[in-house]
């Protein structure tokens, strides 16, 4: 099949999770029969166990599919799958620029939700072409005037364009085809033209080296061309290129308007920045594309092994982590309570959940985290300004001027019915600027700016209790501002616990450190003496328990039957107590820090 | 340097005590995690047949200083199961002449025909269960009789001319205020007059009906803090009655009614058990027998010992063992003993902690001995975790 760019369109699935985005392209593969039945998995495209458990993307992936047109042409549809969490939201935007068009998939059940909303925009600052695809048609529930409603008058699209289908069943499947090759342009761009690819994805594989996903925007690419990535300048000579047909079909040559994947030897991920343009090393284009901009992550926490001896196996398991995704930065770490861990910051509180999930299930290492930070910027009185995202580096309160904290603007739709809840929501997280206004009859759209530090913490499964799952959230980075932020210390018996140290907004400190000691007197063995569990900010106390002494703990019966019982317990006893960290004189269990860093329930 | 067994006396002439556990009871009380149950038809003429072979199987040519029935309910075996197995001890060891014979006793069988029999078949002490001051508190823990019975029954033993009386009582129930405990114990000594007195704190096991009703919620067990308080409580109206508590939950009205068997267990001697559950420990050897009725009576007929399991204690487990069970008791352990059994050196292995724990007023460092203020009793276990030698960390051989 020759490769012909008229013959070209190159597409990605827009949608709120759970819409049906995996189906979808499960269907549409089928349709143009790139694997057997036989062959055929569903979520063919989600490689990851987390991706298909979850019903999340993670990772943009793409798809190359033959497809005979209802004019008797043959046609080359590029599928790219882009990640489905604000988190991610770069590596989207990233999708968006490779691709012509967007088949925007809302589920006729659930309408128009929040993420569906920040991904049109973005689709529509990047051009594309929008076809709105009403989905789950065949649903009970299925309200297909409603969602019409919807996506005129909140997305503003002519539903007049809006297809229907049930990706479960394959209805509608081949006129999604065929509005694909009529509705979304051709790529354009010049063969001529020295070589610029859009690199979209960067996988590991321990053969093959890093799999570079691009798509070509001007020129040609071959087998044996030197090519460079042009942010680093590092130079690679090209050992295949070809199609993602599920499996890697090899082609001699890849031109203006293809999507594929690249195989150069490339040994490390850091070597591959996605968004950045590759091009010939002798012949190199004058510029690189617009829009890269190297990984930055938003939020830290330090990870430690529950058990100690795990260490060795946690080192092993985050590097080889660490080997498929660039966006993870770590550093090594160690705390008086938790022993030896890594610092780490990730994209968001998903990416850090998906690290923590992927590290337990993969290499069946128990973690404990400590509670997550933002990178706070902190203006010193000698005028320097310094960034900070761990409390152990937290300067004297007397050397700082002031401290700002990150925004990030925040879009929640929200059913009717739970706008009360919401707003109370919004307010305990410190938001600020809030505007409401509905969006179709029976929902309304809040945005609001929040400070980051309270969208990671909890923000969005407390938005999902008390939605009962309707609410969605999308939000992006907006500015840095000042904020009354303090470092809370947890003290036993006058001794800080560094594990348990955090930055906090000050109107947060005393319940954070309430719900500190709280946990600590549950879980801190009575002693001999009594125990003060205190917060604190500075020398000031803010919140304290005591565990009274421990006054009587011996049983009541010890008869000849006993005896090895109680030595065994004894035994055990003392294990238990070596394996505790002495703070002072008190002898802390690693549950007590655990039970402080869980999260809390509503 | 080798360790003896704590005693220059050869091991065949060193004092034996023995212990037969009768797995019956005529219904299964709700706090009660001993191993008993009411018994099918048979049953009973089963186990005494069983507990005659075991009998037989241990025999040694030992003096026997205190033999022990307890259960389970013992008097519920009936007068002519109880003498048999009497008869079976006497033929198979060499019983001494002042051996302490214990037999504990529901209140309900206390019959004068049975403790007439029991005194003629040399029973020279009864530990009568009474366990409650209260009828409220009788039903609370499920119990058949009522105050009134009790009453009754001890006057019943006291004719029959029983002189070494203990009576076992529970205290700290649910809504137990230290006024309630000292109420309670000053009624049990107006009423019974005992030589000895159990006072056992109420204790939650796993796997009792008690311990379903506390997980429902049903049952609110008392917190730390009131146990703490009962603990006290029970020892000071005890001391107060002339009652020397010599042990957590044991109290006697003159030394010589110290309770010899429990005495031979928290010193560390030793012992033979019999019966499903029963422990031996032949020092530093332990085994224990089988929980299942059906299990022992089957290993025993066909002639094996029904031992569930046998450890070998290392040094420090025995001195761990030392530790623990004298911490328990008024009169602690002996330095020496620590020395001599285990090569144990404790005031220079665990100088720092024993002057801490001095000076927090848990225990006085007597010349040659360690001994336990009643502060130090009641955390006897962390107290004896903190002296524990760090070597017990190394474990020793079990064999289930």
């Amino acid at each position: 099949m020759a490769s012909n760019a008229s013959h070209i369109r190159n597409i990605c699935i827009i949608a709120h999770v759970d819409h049906g985005k995996s189906t979808l392209a499960d269907r549409l593969i089928q349709q143009c029969n790139l694997v057997s039945d036989r062959e055929f998995r569903d979520q063919i495209l989600d490689t990851m166990d987390i991706e298909r458990e979850r019903g999340i993307t993670i990772k943009s992936n793409s798809v190359t599919l033959p497809y005979k047109g209802a004019d008797g042409q043959d046609y080359l549809i590029n599928l790219i799958d882009t990640p489905g969490h604000a988190d991610f939201s770069y590596e989207v935007s990233r999708v968006l620029a490779s691709c012509e068009g967007a088949l925007l998939l809302v589920d006729a059940g659930q309408g128009v939700q929040a993420q569906t909303v920040a991904n049109l925009f973005k689709a529509m600052e990047h051009n594309l072409e929008i076809i709105p695809v009403i989905n789950k048609i065949d649903l009970a529930t299925a309200d297909i005037e409603g969602t019409r409603e919807q996506i005129d008058e909140e997305l503003g699209l002519p539903t007049e364009d809006a297809l229907l289908c049930s990706a479960k069943t394959g209805k509608g499947v081949e006129q999604i085809l065929e509005a694909v090759i009529k509705r979304i342009p051709a790529p354009a761009g010049d063969l001529e033209a020295p070589l610029k690819a859009l690199v979209f994805d960067a996988i590991y594989t321990p053969f093959r080296g890093v799999v570079v996903g691009f798509r070509i925007m001007d020129g040609t690419i071959r087998p044996g061309d030197a090519i460079r990535f042009m942010s680093n300048n590092v130079v690679y000579t090209v050992m295949e290129v070809g199609w993602s047909q599920i499996k890697q079909v090899p082609r001699d040559s890849m031109s203006v308007g293809e999507v594929g994947y690249l195989i150069a030897g490339i040994r490390t991920l850091a070597d591959v920045r996605i968004g950045d343009t590759m091009t010939h090393d002798q012949n190199p284009t004058a510029e690189g594309l617009p829009g890269f901009a190297p990984v930055k992550p938003m939020v830290f926490s330090s990870i430690y092994p529950m058990s100690a001896s795990d260490y060795d196996d946690l080192a092993v398991a985050i590097e080889r982590y660490a080997l498929n995704d660039a966006a993870l930065v770590y550093t090594k770490d160690s705390s008086i309570g938790l022993g030896l861990g890594f610092r780490c910051g990730f994209l968001g509180a998903l990416h850090l959940d998906v690290v923590q999930q992927r590290i337990e299930e993969e290499h069946g290492i128990s973690l404990v985290l400590t509670a997550p930070s933002v990178v706070y910027r902190i203006l010193l009185s000698n005028g320097e300004v310094v960034e900070v995202d761990n409390p152990s580096y937290y300067p004297d309160p007397a050397r700082i001027e002031s401290v700002e904290e990150p925004f990030v603007r925040a879009s929640i739709i929200t059913p009717e019915q739970s706008i009360g809840a919401v707003m109370t929501l919004c307010m305990n997280a410190r938001a600020t600027n809030p505007r409401t206004h509905y969006i179709g009859r029976k929902r309304l759209q809040v945005e609001v700016d929040l400070p980051l530090a309270e969208v990671i913490y909890h923000f969005y499964e407390n938005l999902k209790q008390i939605t009962q799952g309707y609410g969605s959230l999308d939000y992006t980075l907006l500015d840095y501002r000042t904020s009354q932020i303090v470092k809370l210390d947890i003290l036993v018996n006058g001794e800080r616990l560094d594990a348990l140290s955090q930055l906090t907004h000050e109107s947060k400190a005393r319940a954070t450190a309430m719900y500190a000691c709280e946990r600590l007197e549950e879980t801190i063995p009575r002693q001999n003496f009594k125990i003060a569990l205190q917060g604190a900010i500075g020398g000031t106390i803010i919140a304290r328990r005591t565990i009274n002494a421990l006054r009587k703990d011996v049983t009541a019966k010890c008869y000849g039957g006993d005896v090895s019982r109680k030595r065994k317990l004894l035994e055990k006893q003392k294990a238990g107590k070596k394996r505790m960290k002495m703070v002072g004189q008190v002898s802390v269990p690693q549950e007590a820090f655990v039970a402080v860093l869980k999260a809390p329930g509503n | 340097m080798t360790h003896g067994t704590g005693s220059d006396i050869p091991s065949d002439e060193r004092a034996l005590g023995l212990y037969v556990h009768v797995p019956f009871c005529r219904s299964k009380c709700r706090y009660c995690d001993f191993c008993s149950r009411p018994p099918a038809p048979g049953d009973m003429d089963h186990f005494v047949r069983a507990l005659e072979a075991e009998i037989r199987l241990r025999a040694a040519d030992r003096p026997v200083r205190t033999l022990y029935v307890g259960g389970g309910t013992p008097s519920f075996l009936g007068i002519a199961r109880l003498i048999a197995i009497l008869r079976g001890l006497r033929s198979a060891f060499r019983l001494q002449l002042d051996c302490e014979i214990t037999v504990e006793a529901n209140p309900c069988d206390l019959t004068g025909d049975w403790l007439a029999a029991c005194r003629a078949a040399g029973v020279n002490r009864l530990s009568v269960g009474v366990q409650g001051m209260r009828d409220e508190d009788l039903r609370f823990l499920g119990r058949a009789h009522t105050i009134a019975d009790a009453v009754a029954a001890v006057q019943r033993t006291r004719a029959a001319g029983f002189d070494n009386l203990g009576i076992d009582l529970i205290v700290g129930l649910p809504g137990h205020t230290f006024g309630i405990t000292e109420e309670i114990l000053t009624h049990a000594v107006a009423a019974f007059a005992p030589e000895h007195l159990s006072c056992y704190q109420l204790t939650c096991a796993p796997g009792t009906a008690l311990h379903d009703a506390v997980e429902r919620g049903e049952v609110r067990m008392p917190d730390a803090d009131t146990e703490a308080a009962i603990f006290m409580t029970t020892h000071q109206t005890c001391g107060g009655l002339g009652y020397e508590g010599y042990e957590v939950s044991n109290f006697a009205r003159m030394k010589a009614f110290r309770s010899q068997h429990n005495c031979a267990y928290w010193t560390h001697r030793d012992y033979l058990g019999f019966g499903p559950s029963a422990h031996s420990f032949l020092n530093p050897a332990r085994s224990w027998n089988t929980t299942s009725l059906r299990e022992y009576c089957a290993s025993l007929e066909r002639g094996e010992l029904p031992e569930a399991g046998k450890e070998r204690l290392t040094d420090a487990q025995r001195a761990t063992e030392i530790i623990l069970l004298g911490l328990r008791t008024r009169d602690g352990f002996s330095l020496e003993e620590l020395q001599n059994a285990c090569g144990m050196d404790l005031l220079t292995e665990k100088g720092s902690i024993l002057a801490h724990a001095e000076s927090d007023g848990l225990l006085h460092r007597k010349a040659r001995r360690i001994e336990p203020t009643l502060k130090g009793m009641a955390v006897a276990d962390q107290l004896a975790g903190d002296l524990a030698p760090e070597a017990l960390l190394d474990g020793g051989d079990i064999v289930e």
